[in-house]
């Protein structure tokens, strides 16, 4: 089971995560952060969809409690005749792109999580972490029915024996300051 | 004593060293994809649409999405517009799509508008656009399948390619043709443009498994800890392993040390396989086990495994063990045995929502002279366990009996009260010395997915609090040929599912009732 978890398990070394003020939202830039690779990509050029569900956490200290999450599913798909992917983002509100090279289909899915910074003052400095996994097939039919996070649901997660498919990793940045981003988006424009 | 606190770090210690180590060995390969090909944060510098005669969507809507041409690409002004598409153009389903702009900071923006044939909030694949030029089943003769699959099949065949029917398909499949085949299913282009082929393709399964060798962590309130730890390493038909183990829940004894293993499942026929097994075990002892106890135990089992189909399956070898005996004076003991099993494992749907369990075995173990063995003995034991599942219930009803004759070393000697038999029990209450006949039964009723309450996590969100519940009796006697043996009972209740159990057990007694927790992770 460790082997099978150690081909499968994505975790970057460093800090590549970069952050941007948009409106009221924090988005997230993640140019090393690749989840359209292995197993979950030869299911793709299968013909299958595979479900990625990605995770931004806000903290005030890197190991300190949230402040702020949100949660997002994607549904991304091969176009097997013309060769590029195609991502509907599930939840909170369904929305769909296509035609994307795998870069671009990466980079919409990061794009399209963001947190409200309504949670920090401008000059707090916060820690930004950003996670993501495949769904097993079966997750998302039980998820359909089932949106919140059940203790089960935990349980199962936890105590399941290991899939191959399964393929997760994170990156995280910080310590940030939301003032140092607004000047930083004002000298780019 | 520091044997058992050397196994103890050894594994605090290789754990970490595992979870240090074991994700690098996973980053991605540099370079996959050199180039982006389009810039998502690129400033529009144009608006196309497709699909459909612009003139079908408003001129709100087309005024909107030119007020994005010079604009950084706003991909949420951009998914409200394909919303408001979509509410004019019912039946139909909108995307972007980005392409590269002329210069390399610059992006063209296309919304795409096609039918669809998904239900709206399933249009997640985008090859449902396509029609189904064929379907192909590969690996037996596509008439071995039921004609309602068959008929199926022949439902995808020239319409767009419909996912929950091909993947219904897929399921039933693989119910038909278990436990002798497997099935994946792969969408692959047909020979015409904007046409797919769907291809099944079929398997013949694993006859022989490999030994369950699932790490796991068990805790008794009064056995303390059990667990164990391996790490395989498969080579095709082939498996390396080697763990550790300091387990106080199986045997009368705690044992603690390492053990190494070879399997093959596959010598020559999928029909054949050889396992060769070597532990080396410390042990230590409840002071209510006063004889016949042993300091060390080696042991080597080389066996060969026969199956008749993947459910049935015999396995014959030796079990060679090497015991340092304590007392009276320290000296060394064989106890050297001819083995042989007899499994059936067979799980199957009756319908929809039924689900059918039955797992059954014989096992007999004999220690004998020719064998070099000091132990002369002869050991049957035969289980049978009968579970069903009704959508979230599930009655489990399982049996077991045995027997030894002869004179056979402690760790073969049966014991019931741990975290699997007479739950509840100690079975050092019971039989501190084990016995040579045993019977036990088991009748459990579990039901899932019970919500509890609510739980407010770190951001302070409520969430539902849900689990699976079980009920358990145990019933089961141990005890000696000639003494007196008595019939005992407990009953409990626990939650989780079959990995994962957190339970309390209630023994069954005139005197003082004390309940036992137990609980435990088998990953």
């Amino acid at each position: 089971m460790l082997v099978s978890i150690a081909t499968h398990v994505l975790i970057l070394a460093g800090q590549s995560l970069s952050a941007r003020v948009d409106r009221d939202q924090l988005r997230v830039l993640a140019p090393r952060l690749h989840f359209l690779v292995g197993e979950p990509l030869m299911r793709l050029r299968n013909g299958a969809t595979v479900n990625y569900e990605f995770q931004l956490v806000l903290r005030t200290d890197r190991n300190s409690r949230p402040v702020a999450r949100i949660q997002h599913r994607f549904a991304v798909s091969y176009d097997l005749w013309e060769e590029k992917f195609a991502v509907t983002r599930l939840d909170p509100a369904p929305r769909s792109v296509s035609h994307l090279s795998t870069a671009a289909a990466e980079a919409w899915c990061v794009d399209n999580v963001s947190v409200s910074i309504t949670a920090v003052a401008p000059d707090q400095p916060f820690w930004l972490r950003l996670d993501f996994r495949t769904e097993d097939p079966n997750d998302s039919i039980n998820q359909s029915e089932n949106m919140g996070m059940t203790l089960s649901g935990l349980i199962d997660i936890f105590s399941r024996r290991s899939r191959g498919e399964q393929l997760r990793g994170y990156d995280e940045v910080g310590p940030l300051r939301l003032a140092d981003l607004r000047r930083k988006s004002t000298e780019t424009k | 004593m520091v044997w058992d606190l050397l196994i103890v770090s050894a594994m605090k210690y290789l754990k970490l060293v595992l979870l240090f180590f074991l994700p690098y060995t996973a980053l991605p390969v540099a370079g996959q994809e050199a180039i982006p090909l389009v810039n998502p944060q690129g400033v529009v510098e144009s608006i196309e649409i497709s699909g459909v005669p612009e003139d079908e969507i408003s001129q709100a809507v087309r005024g909107m999405m030119q007020k994005l041409v010079g604009q950084k690409l706003d991909q949420q002004g951009a998914n409200d517009l394909l919303d408001r598409i979509e509410i004019e153009l019912p039946g139909f389903i909108a995307t972007t799509r980005l392409a590269v702009g002329t210069e390399p900071d610059r992006v063209k923006l296309v919304f795409v508008v096609e039918k669809s044939n998904e239900e709206p909030g399933r249009r997640t694949n985008v090859n449902s656009r396509y029609t189904v030029e064929d379907v192909q089943v590969d690996g037996i003769d596509e008439a071995r399948l039921s004609k309602g699959i068959r008929e199926d099949i022949h439902k995808l065949i020239g319409q767009m390619l419909n996912q929950s029917l091909a993947e219904r398909i897929h399921h039933r499949m693989i119910r038909e043709l278990r436990p002798r085949y497997s099935v994946v299913k792969r969408v692959v282009k047909g020979t015409r443009p904007q046409y797919v082929v769907v291809v099944y393709e079929v398997k013949k399964a694993s006859w022989i498994p490999f030994l369950d060798l699932s790490p796991y962590i068990v805790y008794h309130s009064k056995q303390n800890f059990s667990a164990a730890a391996d790490v395989p390493i498969k080579v095709g038909s082939n498996r390396f392993n080697f763990g550790i183990v300091d387990d106080a829940d199986q045997l009368l004894e705690r044992f603690a040390g390492f053990r190494i293993g070879y399997e093959n499942v596959n010598v020559g026929t999928e029909r054949l396989g050889i396992g060769l097994h070597y532990g080396s075990y410390h042990e230590r002892w409840q002071p209510v086990t006063t004889s016949g106890i042993y300091r060390e135990r080696r042991t080597f089992d080389p066996s060969l495994t026969f199956a008749f189909d993947p459910r049935l399956k015999l396995t014959a070898g030796v079990s060679l063990s090497d015991l340092e005996i304590q007392y009276p004076a320290s000296h060394s003991e064989n106890s050297n045995a001819a083995i042989a099993s007899l499994t059936f494992r067979q799980v199957w749907d009756s319908s929809e929502t039924d689900k059918h369990e039955i797992d059954a075995g014989y096992d007999l173990r004999a220690g004998a002279h020719n064998l070099d063995s000091d132990f002369i003995f002869t050991r049957h034991l035969g289980h049978a366990l009968y579970a069903f599942q009704h959508e979230k219930n599930k009655l489990t009803i399982s049996v077991l009996a045995g027997e030894i004759s002869g004179r056979a070393p402690l760790f073969e000697r049966f014991s019931l009260g741990n975290t699997t038999t007479l739950r509840g029990w100690n079975k050092f209450d019971i039989a501190p010395l084990g016995g040579d006949r045993v019977i036990h039964a088991t009748l459990q009723y579990g039901f899932g997915d019970v919500r509890i309450g609510t739980w407010s996590n770190d951001v302070d969100q409520k969430r539902p609090l849900e689990t699976g519940f079980y009920l358990f009796y145990d019933t089961g006697a141990v005890g000696d040929r000639g003494g007196a043996i008595k019939a005992r009972h407990s009953v409990g209740l626990g939650f989780g599912q079959e990995s994962f159990f957190v339970a309390l057990g209630f023994p069954i007694r005139s005197e003082r009732v004390q309940p036992t927790f137990m609980l435990g992770a088998r990953f």
